[in-house]
């Protein structure tokens, strides 16, 4: 468990990582940095905060894969053993992701940092991408006094940007705990995770899916009131249906659950084992599970079910012109009223 | 010749004694003054007991046969109080601590056109289970409590002062100068303790009042030397305090907050830490930013649904973020 609240950068190194130069382009390489960037309280509060905002909304477990090559996490413990290792070893990470990236990665920045978290040493890594901005910047022109607008379109991190891949490493018994975020792509972009740290997700986001159902119906099968348990299990299968493939929770709980019940829902998730954020979605281990029927009629009244609940025990029958007769034939369980 | 070993044996007795007098009121200290902070009451206990000279003088001039168990001022703690109103429930808090023996209000002596020193006296002794084994030579000690306020206090350590120690006599009419004053403590008190009651029924006052600790906290245990904005804090306090509806605004403090601060002290300290480094957001320096981050921790989505509308999103967003709590 990696409680990133307690997340302190003492020394931060930067290196430039260019773009890779097209053909016909005249070669470029990375600028490496030969000592940490100086010593600034603002500048490291700045990126603690960033890693923590976008692990805690993107964060996913990472580990190192065996079937990689393990030059990425031989930089990172070396690292976590001994902080001197600093500038040399990162100074070879920026060079290995410069090696990775392609013509589609653009020019930015490698941020490597060493701290701590409680009492554990700690390794912070950023990936920042090219932001823009603008500044007005006092001018006399002709003696009058004036503001130009010069657009700045090399900015590295603002507090809005979203060009942003990083991950955090503590030292554990059996080598490393990690969290990975990319607040680019769903889950975490391959050529970051695997081909530059040589890392995998410690869980599917099959596993991860499977375990937000599991948890949410867990949560809305407690719930004492009828009517909310029917909303929100279709608010869930409906989110777990849709075309997107990644799942928000946050923004997920905020439009589809009363405000009184999301600390219950956030809760129950977290106990299920889903980190509370954003997760790609794939529901290939529950698809069976996720498939309703719902039937909707003129009155307001809805009859939803699972699909072969409903094959079993429900028969529609033509009753004239655009009406039906519906007949469920089953065990009365609870019955309910309001108002 | 005979008063020369009349005092000295007086004297003698009494050095044999104090040590445990001594012990006495340190034990009632203790007791008073964690009874009264945890009654969030305001105001501030002190003990002493008598001197030796002091003792042996009253002893012989006032004729006493047996002085120690007569005088009953020698172990003396005295309560003194900000507030009028709270003289009530600390004469209170005296008899729940210790076996009152006997208690005076110095007010039903006076009569309605007279005025005079106010204050309560109660003569006590350590209830049973106080005293332990180690300490029984204090269970049938005496020790005489004074509850008066601030300013009754100062009246009477200013007429002791100039009415009765000096050596020569003060003449009656110089007397008059300092007891007129008395009236004024009257006054005082009365005029401070409607004010309370006044402002307490101003809007947002309680509310306000209930960050005090928090303020304490800020100055004291992180070190944040940054002088709240009141008005932050008014309609801050305003929003925030209904989310914790089955506390009263003055127990928020003792019945949630305190433990949580300790709790959370290190992921606090970070925090503090950041903003002080970075200055970008007002509130994150305030003392309702305990309050801001208990909620994220423990019903965030109530308290992003009572944001107030004049006090920018974007800084709730930044302290949720900050937090590692997400956006909602």
């Amino acid at each position: 468990m990696i409680d990133l609240q307690l997340l302190r950068l003492q020394t931060l190194i930067i290196h430039r990582v260019p773009k890779k130069a097209g053909q016909g382009e005249a070669a470029v390489a990375p600028t490496l940095s030969d000592a940490p960037t100086p010593d600034r309280a603002d500048v490291k509060a700045f990126f603690q905060r960033r890693v923590r905002a976008a692990i805690a909304e993107h964060g996913l477990p990472i580990e190192p894969d065996p079937a990689r090559d393990h030059f990425g996490a031989d930089a990172i413990e070396a690292m976590l053993g001994d902080a001197n290792e600093l500038t040399p070893q990162s100074r070879g990470l920026a060079a290995r992701l410069f090696d990775v990236q392609d013509l589609r990665n653009t020019a930015g920045l490698l941020v490597v940092g060493v701290g701590t978290v409680g009492d554990r040493r700690a390794i912070a890594l950023m990936k920042l991408e090219h932001d823009s901005g603008i500044r007005a910047e006092e001018r006399r022109i002709g003696g009058q006094l004036t503001f130009e607008v010069v657009v700045h379109d090399d900015l590295l991190l603002t507090p809005h940007t979203q060009l942003f891949k990083g991950a955090v490493f503590l030292p554990a018994e059996d080598g490393v705990e990690a969290l990975g975020a990319d607040l680019q792509v769903p889950g975490i972009a391959d050529f970051f995770l695997e081909d530059f740290l040589g890392f995998r997700l410690v869980e599917t986001a099959a596993v991860t899916t499977e375990r937000l159902l599991d948890a949410g119906e867990r949560w809305i099968a407690g719930l004492p009131d009828p009517e909310k348990q029917a909303r929100y299990e279709i608010a869930l299968l409906a989110q777990l249906q849709s075309a997107q493939r990644r799942m928000n929770l946050p923004a997920f709980a905020q439009a589809s659950i009363d405000v009184n019940d999301r600390q219950g829902f956030r809760e129950a998730v977290q106990a299920g084992g889903v980190r509370w954020g954003t997760f790609q979605m794939d529901t290939t281990a529950v698809e069976s599970r996720i498939k309703r029927v719902a039937y909707s009629f003129a009155s307001g009244i809805k009859l939803v079910g699972k699909r072969d609940a409903m094959e079993a025990h429900v028969r529609v029958e033509r009753a004239g012109e655009s009406r039906a007769r519906v007949t469920v034939e089953d065990e009365l369980d609870r019955v309910h009223s309001h108002g | 010749m005979a008063d020369r070993l009349a005092y000295a044996d007086i004297y003698a007795a009494f050095k044999n004694e104090r040590a445990t007098y001594e012990k006495l009121v340190e034990r009632v200290v203790v007791l008073l003054k964690g009874a009264i902070k945890q009654a969030g009451i305001a105001g501030e206990v002190k003990g002493r007991t008598k001197d030796l000279a002091s003792f042996a003088t009253k002893a012989l001039l006032g004729g006493y046969a047996d002085p120690l168990n007569e005088i009953g001022d020698i172990a003396g703690v005295r309560i003194s109080l900000v507030y009028e109103d709270d003289v009530e429930a600390a004469t209170d808090l005296v008899r729940e601590c210790l076996y009152v023996v006997r208690s005076e209000s110095k007010l039903d002596a006076l009569a309605f056109n007279e005025f005079g020193y106010l204050g309560v006296h109660c003569d006590a002794r350590l209830r049973d289970g106080d005293a332990v084994d180690s300490d029984a030579d204090l269970a049938d000690r005496r020790v005489e409590v004074q509850i008066r306020t601030l300013v009754q206090s100062a009246w009477a350590e200013v007429s002791h002062e100039k009415l009765y120690k000096p050596a020569a006599g003060v003449p009656d009419e110089l007397k008059r100068q300092i007891y007129r004053l008395v009236a004024l403590v009257e006054l005082f008190d009365s005029e401070v303790s409607r004010f309370t009651q006044l402002a307490a029924q101003t809007p947002g006052y309680r509310e306000a009042e209930a960050l005090r600790p928090l303020a304490d906290e800020l100055l004291q245990r992180f070190d944040i030397r940054v002088r709240p904005d009141r008005y932050l804090s008014l309609v801050m306090a305003a929003a925030l305090l209904p989310l914790y509806e089955e506390v009263a605004p003055d127990a928020l403090y003792e019945e949630v907050m305190r433990k949580w601060i300790e709790d959370n002290e290190d992921a606090l300290r970070v925090q503090f830490e950041e903003a002080a480094a970075l200055r970008t957001n007002p509130l994150a320096l305030q003392p309702e930013s305990f309050l801001i981050f208990e909620r994220l921790t423990n019903d965030q989505a109530r308290l992003h649904d009572v944001w107030p509308e004049t006090i920018p999103l974007s800084w709730y967003e930044e302290l949720a973020a900050a937090w590692g709590h997400g956006h909602t």
